[in-house]
């Protein structure tokens, strides 16, 4: 019996505003999933559309699938699950979720009687998830936060449904409670269940060698496997190069403070900086591009003095280097078409159906304000404005998040073929390690108040 | 409200119009070889320039099917004047066909005419002054040259304001605090003082008065531009254009200014209605800029004392000032709007 999980362009959206989407994710009974991203992104709401639990204000759109061989069952037009596929969710709160008037070894028994199992499953289930039988009698008041997520977990093995949701199921459980869990889970995919997880938890999420999503941007994507240490790093400068930076350092909100390895970018390369939201990646494009000033070292671009600690570029020298901002619709004159816009700063009228093309707009959107283009649009009339402008090095701040990939992967290609056109180079920013790897693009990443350039791997 | 805003469109036009409405010079003249248009010949470059920006300022206001009409009548006037004035022949036993409605320049005396009330003579609609002078010619003239006036100070007044604010908002910090106290002593002198002063050391005269009227508001247009522009140095569009590598010159009159200037306009759009009770006001009390072409104020000062036509003048001013009132008030609205921008 070989189950599966299908997402077919599920959204969950509250209040008409979307919280979560999937396109197309199939979970296997074999793997598993664990879901994880920033608090807030919508991991729990995910887990409560499939366990068919989402408040009045919440619903989903898209079809969810059990996959059974050849036979599919989908949840019903109002987001339950059918009666034939039994689902249970651990949640977060683990305590709240459980009666204080009861005991542990009460609420189990209970459980088991829904389920018509014998109490040798409870003891079994209670001896697996590590759940001391001497507090088994005691009020579910004076348990602890990690041993009522023990109990509940226990009642999701006695229960045993054909969905197993955990919402944060280590919180608080120490690495060997943590090792229990990864044993349950991996028994209970073992026995052809599917099992989803909503973790923060790196490490849980490692060992349970589940396939491994992230919520980015509310857009449920498969999470790249390959730690920062395994992917390649950029290329060692061999070529002439564009831009190289030393002892670089810059300041973000005030107090902190990131260094920069040192690193040259050549000409033609495309090279990319990964790193969580906060970790600093705009204000190095900032301090890049020398909008804000750096802490210490210094940019050399062409081989001469561009920005540093003492100096900053000014007037029409800050266009070698272009910052393709994040917020597109911050970015752009509200008052201004696109085709102003497009050609406000642009070299020459070349430059401009040069960068149009790049950037993939069409004559029909040029007379449009930012406002009424759509996100995606706007980023790429960004993204032409300052390709007219004629940069030396591109820095582009996670402007293919509005763009859908087909023409993501078109317009790297000309990218490509522009920056290896003109010896220049492009610094793509992103969290998301999947769009590099599929792209084999090397990278910088963030550690803490690092950038890496990572060891040279040749 | 409809009624009135058409009413000092009217008074607004008739007065632009003035030194075609309110002139002895005939408008068609019949002689011996044919016709003539002396009409044509009449009012010198400013004149001229009243007219059209008066018209240029109508059909900016109106609807789409009356800013042809303007535009058209205004083309068609600018022609005539253009054609008509070089096949005038000379006036030999003429006669005159049509002459103008209000057949009196409102400066020239005839004292065999003087206080004559309202409703008595076809010619002087509105009666005559003390001095046998006609009040409907001078209440239009007087309207013009007031209405002109005042928008000469706004747009002075406006334009100086916001390159000083911008000054301020670009400038090193240091220029702050000593403007700022400038701009304070500015606004706390009375118009009058300050007039006065500059009466006894520049003399009278237009360029005086407007400069000192313009100089007063100044400090309020810059101020409220300072601080547009200040916000919106640290907008992030306007940090990409500078980012880009434009010449500030050109961040500054593209990207900053017509979202910085916002503000200003809308303050114009009351100033208008300020500048001319201020030069009402001065006028009354004889401290205007002209003492012989006639002015609102100087005007009121002059009717106050006639038995019919006193109280009417008054009451056609404050029409004239409530209608532009609304009129600046919906212009300065509509501008506003467009600066709007969809979320």
């Amino acid at each position: 019996m070989t189950l599966s999980l299908r997402f077919d362009r599920v959204v969950v959206a509250r209040d008409g505003a979307t919280v979560v989407a999937v396109d197309q994710v199939v979970v296997d009974a074999a793997r598993g999933c664990v879901v994880s991203g920033p608090s807030g992104s919508g991991k729990t709401t995910l887990l409560r559309a499939l366990a068919g639990r989402l408040d009045r204000a919440a619903n989903v759109s898209g079809h969810l699938v059990l996959c059974e061989a050849a036979r599919e069952t989908r949840w019903d037009a109002r987001g339950m699950p059918p009666p034939s596929v039994r689902t249970a969710m651990i949640p977060q709160d683990a305590s709240a979720a459980l009666d204080p008037l009861h005991s542990a070894a009460r609420f189990l028994a209970g459980v088991a009687d829904d389920h018509g199992r014998s109490p040798d499953d409870v003891r079994r289930a209670v001896a697996a998830v590590g759940f001391p039988e001497s507090r088994l009698f005691a009020s579910t008041a004076h348990l602890s936060g990690g041993e009522a997520r023990r109990v509940l977990l226990a009642a999701l093995v006695v229960a045993d449904p054909t969905v197993w949701m955990l919402d944060e199921p280590t919180a608080g459980l120490d690495d060997a409670g943590c090792a229990r869990v990864v044993d349950v889970l991996d028994a209970a995919r073992a026995s052809g269940r599917i099992v989803v997880v909503a973790t923060h938890d790196a490490r849980f999420a490692e060992r349970t060698g589940a396939a491994r999503f992230t919520i980015a941007d509310g857009v449920l994507v498969a999470e790249s496997r390959s730690t920062p240490a395994a992917s390649s790093p950029p290329p060692p400068a061999s070529g002439t190069p564009v831009v190289a930076w030393r002892g670089f350092s810059f300041a973000i909100g005030g107090a902190r403070r990131i260094d920069v390895d040192d690193a040259v970018l050549v000409a033609g390369s495309v090279v990319g900086l990964v790193g969580p939201s906060g970790a600093g990646k705009s204000s190095f494009c900032a301090a890049l591009s020398g909008e804000t000033p750096a802490a210490s070292g210094s940019v050399e671009l062409d081989g001469a003095l561009f920005a540093g600690r003492d100096r900053r570029p000014v007037g029409s020298a800050r266009r070698r280097i272009g910052w393709v901002r994040q917020d597109a619709l911050a970015a752009l004159d509200p008052r201004r078409t696109a085709r102003y816009l497009v050609s406000e700063a642009a070299e020459s009228s070349g430059a401009v159906s040069e960068a149009l093309g790049l950037a993939e707009l069409p004559e029909s959107l040029l007379a449009r304000t930012p406002g009424a283009l759509s996100g995606g649009e706007r980023q790429r009339v960004q993204l032409a404005r300052i390709l007219a402008s004629g940069p030396r090095v591109l820095l582009l701040d996670e402007v293919f998040a509005g763009i859908d990939p087909d023409r993501r992967a078109r317009m790297l290609r000309r990218l490509r073929a522009w920056a290896a056109g003109g010896d220049r180079a492009v610094l793509l920013v992103t969290h998301d390690h999947g769009f590099l790897d599929a792209e084999a693009i090397p990278r910088f990443v963030t550690a803490g108040d690092r950038i890496l350039a990572t060891e040279p791997a040749c | 409200m409809r009624l009135l805003r058409a009413a000092a469109l009217l008074i607004a036009g008739l007065s632009a119009t003035a030194p075609w409405i309110a002139t002895p010079v005939p408008w068609i003249v019949r002689h011996e070889g044919g016709w003539s248009f002396p009409i044509f010949g009449v009012g010198d470059a400013v004149d001229v320039s009243l007219f059209i920006i008066a018209g240029a300022a109508a059909a900016w206001t109106l609807r789409s099917r009356g800013r042809i009409a303007v535009v058209l009548l205004v083309g068609v006037c600018l022609l005539f004047r253009a054609v008509g004035t070089t096949m005038d022949p000379p006036p030999v036993a003429a006669e005159i066909v049509v002459r103008a409605p209000i057949p009196y320049d409102g400066v020239t005396r005839d004292l065999s005419a003087t206080r004559l009330p309202v409703g008595i003579s076809t010619r002087h609609l509105l009666g005559t002054d003390a001095t046998g002078r006609d009040v409907a010619a001078r209440l239009l003239r007087g309207v013009r040259n007031s209405l002109a006036v005042a928008i000469l100070v706004t747009i002075v007044a406006t334009g100086v304001g916001i390159v000083v604010g911008l000054l301020l908002a670009a400038g090193p910090p240091v220029l702050r605090l000593p403007t700022d106290l400038l701009a304070t002593t500015v606004v706390a002198i009375p118009a009058i003082l300050v007039l006065l002063a500059v009466r006894t050391v520049a003399g009278g005269g237009i360029v005086p008065f407007v400069a000192v009227l313009a100089t007063l508001r100044i400090p309020a247009i810059a101020r409220v531009t300072h601080a547009s522009a200040r916000d919106l140095l640290a907008a992030p569009f306007v940090r990409a254009a500078f980012g880009l590598g434009l010449p500030a010159v050109h961040v500054y009159a593209r990207t900053i200014v017509p979202h910085a200037s916002g503000a200003a306009y809308a303050l114009a759009g009351f100033g208008i209605v300020g500048a001319i009770l201020a030069e009402s006001a001065l006028g009354f009390l004889g401290l205007g800029w002209s003492s012989t072409t006639p002015s609102l104020g100087a005007l009121l000062e002059e009717t106050r004392d006639l038995p019919s036509s006193g109280g009417l003048v008054a009451f056609l001013l404050g029409v004239v000032l409530l209608g532009i009132g609304s009129v600046a008030a919906d212009v300065t609205r509509r501008s506003a709007r467009a600066g709007e921008t969809r979320p």
